[in-house]
């Protein structure tokens, strides 16, 4: 009972498996929030142009 | 009051360091949010100017997302006296001495609250230059603090924060490197016992800034991962923070008026089960500061900042556990800022 109360450690591999799919989740997200306003910037434009055409 | 006079006399540094007392008077909640457009002119001006998604503002840091509901809910409360003083030897260089006496909370395992009066002195040293900024602080029960912020390039900051004692592995140190970019933060962190950590911040729109923030414990083999997102507009700040350890945070702060913030959070931890909501105010008047909070866990407090003279402050601090029957009452005065 009393060793089960300490959290035992995870293996190497276990945590290193956890690691590197940490490591891929923030990498995604820092893409993603990286391409965020370029994506808004690109649709922000189109909308300009459509602009233009209702008022000719 | 020869001391105070004293004091007065050479010009004090800006105290820039969060360790320290809170400036008193420094800008107020209602101050730090971004200033209000003038008149509706201007606020047509802004509505018709479109969004430059390719030129955004610089966020504010990845630590720092919850600041404006941190200043309202988390003052720094303290239970019995305290006295600081501040003296400025030049424009650069700074002393401080400082006096508490109270009782301090002992961790128990029952639900019993244990105190144990101590006191202590604390002498620090503060060397504050626009590139280099030195703070240390050292205590009679054998304890030093050390900050170090060093401006390595336009960019690119250092910043070293360690705590030392007497006790045999209870020493910590950490080393923390901050990129500032157009519209980005990145940061690196190395601490003892095997921790890294880094984080990622960039703003979306001009209101919108989103981030993300991993570590590693190395000695306990564990990794984690955290998502934070801010909106902000010149009347209103919204946080929201998700990590793998299970901890969902929420918080809002609200502009009232000029003088009057309301700020609000809500904690959960999936881990524990733990769940608690905070409502607070933070109210400027000509001559004083009073913030204060209530939570759902029956805990009240207040916090009164009032200046008595030019550099000399009269503070008041309450906290109030009606479940745990925890009262805590402290008085307290800082002389030189």
């Amino acid at each position: 009972m009393f060793l089960g109360a300490i959290p035992r450690r995870p293996s190497k591999e276990v945590a290193y498996k956890q690691l590197r799919s940490h490591l891929i989740v923030m990498a995604s997200c820092v893409a993603a929030i990286r391409a965020a306003p370029y994506i808004l910037h690109f649709l922000n434009r189109d909308a300009d142009r459509l602009e233009l055409t209702l008022e000719l | 009051m020869g001391s105070a006079a004293s004091a007065a006399a050479p010009p004090p540094p800006p105290t820039a360091q969060p360790h320290m007392a809170a400036p008193p008077y420094g800008a107020g909640l209602a101050g730090i949010l971004p200033p209000k457009p003038d008149g509706e002119e201007e606020g047509k001006k802004k509505e018709v100017e479109k969004v430059d998604y390719l030129n955004l503002p610089c966020p504010v840091p990845f630590e720092e997302i919850q600041r404006e509901a941190l200043m309202s809910l988390k003052p720094e409360l303290f239970e019995g006296l305290r006295f600081d003083f501040t003296k400025g030897l030049n424009q650069k260089f700074s002393l401080s001495h400082s006096v508490f006496m109270g009782s301090l909370e002992v961790p128990s395992q029952s639900t019993e609250t244990i105190k144990v009066p101590t006191s202590h002195y604390e002498f620090g040293a503060n060397f504050i230059d626009p590139k280099l900024i030195l703070v240390g602080r050292v205590m009679t029960d054998g304890r030093l603090n050390a900050r170090v912020k060093c401006d390595l390039t336009d960019d690119l900051t250092l910043k070293i924060n360690a705590q030392l004692t007497h006790e045999p592995h209870y020493s910590q140190g950490m080393f923390n490197f901050d990129y500032k970019g157009t519209d980005y933060r990145a940061q690196f962190q190395i601490g003892n016992n095997a921790f890294y950590g880094a984080n990622y911040i960039q703003s979306v729109t001009p209101n919108l800034s989103m981030g993300t923030e991993i570590f590693w414990l190395g000695h306990q083999r564990k990794s984690g991962i955290g998502f934070a997102s801010r909106y902000n507009s010149d009347k209103m700040v919204g946080t929201l923070q998700v990590a793998s350890t299970g901890i969902v945070a929420l918080s809002y702060v609200q502009k009232v008026s000029e003088k009057v913030s309301l700020a609000s959070d809500f904690m959960y931890n999936h881990m524990s089960r733990d769940v608690t909501s905070s409502f607070g105010y933070d109210y400027m008047l000509r001559q004083c500061r009073l913030r204060g909070k209530f939570d759902s866990n029956g805990v009240v407090a207040a916090y009164l900042e009032e200046r008595l003279n030019m550099g000399v402050n009269f503070l008041l601090s309450a906290e109030i556990d009606h479940s745990k029957k925890n009262y805590k009452f402290g008085f307290g005065m800082t002389v030189g800022e």
